[in-house]
């Protein structure tokens, strides 16, 4: 028992405070901003806060003297460690990955364990579907590229990149990815040769195609999360394509970025057959909604370049983007509704509305 | 621009602007920044918004069809001031341009003739950051990818592998200084781009006020993104050394856990300073019931970080930056905000420009005494701890009583000047110190009203 205690420690994200006037401890979670509220006396709380210090077993012996205070304190440590505010000291060599691997993410774990708020197994088995699964990133854009990124910055290894552009001199201003040494060169090869710098233990897929009405998806069989950052063709059209796609094959779920031209600052949306509408509901939903909105053609005829964007305004598209494939690796419950919003640039305010399945819908209807 | 210029010019449609006929007026909506404008147009008008395509100069519409001269004219002003249309030549200009995309975004808020100007000034700006963790290392690829060209960067650090997760470095990275690091980066994404890099620690005011001794004190703004050993500290030294020379500056939000903080811009004597936020945010706080226990000291300790949250705090500041540059009203003065990413809500919360500060506060005089006084007792009203004893007095908690004429001796203390409070210090020995705060809020917000009124 002894040996079991004397390995626990407070845990990074929590704050303590004690009333003194009427003996009591608040423990605060900076995550949730939860409280635990115990009745103790205040020497058993400065040795809480000792526990990870060089000068522990001096306080202990200090204050602790009767074998009854002693399993008392034990009995507390117990209790703090079932209510995960202790942890134990080595928890994150108790994960079971790489070692590598554990150092590029030990501030991510720490990350979990306060999000998860619960003991270092969840992070685990949290971590392990995020190191396990396989995604697939059609489109490295602006928004593509930083999404891939900061998948590879929590975690995930396994990866597909799919496109079928080369790098020009706008795609490098637009980009954070290219650099002018990149201009000529295929966007999956420059973005395999990035990644790589940031982690070289991401295992990179590459295939060079555009995706078409007639193009044949099998290339994604085997990955389990396809996101969706291409602007050309349409997104709504790809997005359709693949919907329909991984509600045939099952187990798969699409995420389609925000953040594409026209349209700068929009947040995406995750699809997962059954529970949030596919692209057929919304683009039956918009088709509805947008029927008296309907823009005139435009007398400028070529309208590549004439978008305005902000780097600030793709990375904001793609970190919400990352936070939300997170958010579901962290709780599927969390996803059973689906909408969209936009990060609106005068306010800062985050406009956004639900979408529901539509019921008629043809393709995803059926599925529970 | 003369009347003779506009007539030669062949306006077009900006491209990132929709047109969207409604049965009884046209909207006009910026794609860029999602803002509409709608307008009642007659026939007349369609005709020539339909026309817009940059094949014709304006004098040779109006001949051609035979409109109102004046009359388009006018409404030429309103479309171009509107940031619907631009002349044709500026549209080939954008077409190959490097920076085509902050451009065309810049289009939105001036009106085209203005754009280039607004974007030099952009470019020069010269950017001061403390602090290049996963917040402000970020934040200097942002400004360096809006064509911003000025760099000065503060960091005692060197690159770490546990920084790799959230930071923009890379592996070759570790063991450089964060401020090589970050210049190399600046540098390959434009070769016209100037660094300065101080490798310090900063601990006091005086190491800000001698780097920025060094730069020209226009176009300039400290981010400060460090947080050692904590934020406010640090804030407190950048707003020390900005608030004396006059030197916009912004307390970069930081994120923890679920929420990424959203921090406020400052522009010395024009909005609510770091001090000014600090106070009200102290006031606000006391009715915690925390306040009764003492907060244990712990050892440093690493807070859980990931780069989703750190990027998406740097792009308000590199928000605000760009706004400040191109004379686009900031979104965080007097104000301080919080994304929550469990239920993707923003918050925010405003804060007033304490005409008591000590650090920023001008003459707030009062001329009409009896004026003041009487929105200070309606105003009293309003607070919850005072209750308002017919026209003559006020008691704070219910046991401590402020006459009128008590009142009247402290603003002659003042010399009817409230931004003398903290200098007289109004303290009447019976009020506690929260009761002192609210009095000083009181008259603060009396203040307000009296000036609008």
């Amino acid at each position: 028992m002894n040996d079991f205690y004397n390995n626990l420690k407070l845990r990074d994200g929590i704050d303590i405070y004690y009333n003194d006037e009427e003996s009591f401890v608040t423990f605060v979670f900076l995550a949730s901003r939860k409280r635990l509220k115990v009745k103790v006396i205040h020497y058993f709380v400065l040795l809480i806060s000792k526990l990870d210090n060089d000068d522990y077993l001096d306080c202990f012996n200090k204050y602790i003297v009767t074998e009854e205070n002693k399993l008392k304190f034990f009995i507390f440590l117990k209790y703090l460690y079932k209510n995960n505010v202790l942890i134990e000291k080595e928890w994150i060599d108790l994960l079971k990955f790489d070692k590598e691997y554990k150092l590029f993410l030990d501030r991510h774990f720490k990350y979990l364990l306060d999000i998860t708020a619960n003991g270092y197994k969840e992070v685990q088995s949290v971590q392990q579907k995020i190191h396990d699964a396989n995604v697939a990133i059609i489109g490295l854009g602006a928004v593509g590229g930083v999404l891939l990124q900061e998948l590879v910055m929590m975690g995930f290894k396994n990866f597909i990149l799919v496109d079928h552009g080369i790098i020009d001199a706008q795609d490098v201003s637009r980009n954070f990815i290219f650099t002018q040494k990149n201009i000529g060169k295929r966007k999956i090869d420059a973005c395999e040769e990035y990644i790589h710098t940031i982690n070289p233990f991401v295992n990179i897929k590459k295939h060079f195609v555009s995706i078409n009405t007639d193009t044949n998806l099998n290339f994604l069989d085997n990955f389990e999360l396809i996101i969706n950052s291409a602007n050309r063709p349409y997104i709504g059209y790809t997005s359709i394509k693949l919907s329909r796609y991984i509600i045939e094959k099952k187990n798969k779920m699409l995420f389609v970025c925000g953040g594409f031209d026209a349209h700068l600052a929009s947040l995406g949306e995750l699809i997962i057959p059954g529970k949030t509408p596919c692209a057929d509901c919304y683009t039956n939903y918009f088709s509805t909604a947008l029927k008296d909105w309907k823009p005139i053609k435009h007398p400028v005829e070529n309208r590549e370049n004439v978008f305005g964007g902000l780097a600030s305004l793709n990375l904001f598209s793609a970190s919400f983007g990352a936070m939300k494939i997170l958010k579901y690796y962290l709780n599927e419950e969390l996803y059973n509704f689906g909408g969209r919003g936009e990060f609106l640039f005068d306010s800062y305010q985050i406009d956004k509305f639900n979408v529901n399945k539509d019921p008629n819908c043809q393709y995803c209807k059926n599925l529970r | 621009m003369s009347i003779l210029q506009k007539l030669e010019i062949r306006y077009v449609i900006r491209g990132s602007v929709s047109i969207i006929p409604h049965d009884k007026y046209i909207e006009f909506f910026k794609s860029n920044t999602r803002v509409s404008k709608k307008i009642f147009v007659n026939n007349e008008l369609k005709k020539f918004i339909s026309l817009l395509d940059g094949k014709f100069t304006l004098r040779e519409l109006i001949d051609i069809h035979m409109f109102n001269e004046k009359f388009i004219l006018n409404f030429v002003e309103f479309l171009e001031s509107n940031c619907i249309i631009q002349s044709i030549d500026f549209s080939n200009i954008l077409e190959n341009h490097p920076w085509n995309h902050v451009l065309n975004f810049i289009g939105d808020y001036h009106p085209f003739y203005e754009v280039m100007t607004k974007f030099n000034k952009l470019q020069n700006a010269r950017i001061v950051i403390i602090g290049l963790g996963a917040v402000g290392s970020w934040i200097a690829i942002q400004l360096a990818k809006s064509g911003i060209k000025n760099f000065v960067v503060i960091d005692n650090d060197k690159v770490e592998e546990s920084n790799l997760n959230r930071s923009c470095f890379s592996y070759k990275d570790i063991s450089k200084y964060k401020t090589d690091a970050v210049a190399e980066l600046l540098v390959n994404i434009n070769s016209s781009i100037t660094i300065q890099k101080y490798n310090l620690s900063i601990t006091n005011t005086e190491q800000i006020n001698q780097i920025l001794d060094k730069i020209p004190s226009t176009n300039l703004i400290v981010i400060n993104c460090a947080d050692y050993p904590n934020v406010d500290v640090m804030a407190g030294f950048v707003h020390t050394s900005c608030i004396k020379k006059q030197i916009p500056y912004i307390i970069s939000g930081g994120y923890n856990l679920h929420l990424t903080l959203i921090g406020p811009t400052i522009i010395p004597f024009k909005s609510a300073c770091f001090k000014c936020i600090q106070k009200q945010l102290n006031y606000n706080d006391q009715i915690d019931d925390l306040i009764k226990s003492k907060k244990f000291e712990q050892s440093q300790r690493n807070i859980g970080n990931i780069a989703p949250l750190a990027i998406i705090s740097s792009t308000f500041t590199v928000n605000e930056t760009i706004k400040l540059f191109t004379d686009i009203s900031p979104t965080m003065i007097n104000r301080r905000g919080s994304i929550n990413f469990f239920n993707e809500e923003v918050s925010y919360q405003d804060f007033l420009k304490m005409p008591t500060c000590e650090d920023c506060s001008e003459d707030c005089s009062i001329d009409n005494i009896d004026k003041f006084l009487e929105i200070f007792f309606n105003e009293s009203e309003t607070v919850k701890s005072l209750k308002r004893i017919d026209n003559n007095s006020i008691v704070f908690d219910n046991s401590v009583l402020l006459l009128k004429k008590e009142i009247i001796q402290d603003l002659c203390n003042m010399n009817n000047d409230i931004s003398n409070f903290n200098k007289i210090k109004c303290t009447n020995k019976d009020l506690s110190l929260q009761n002192q705060q609210t009095y000083e809020f009181l008259m603060c917000d009396s203040f307000y009203k009296y000036t609008k009124a």
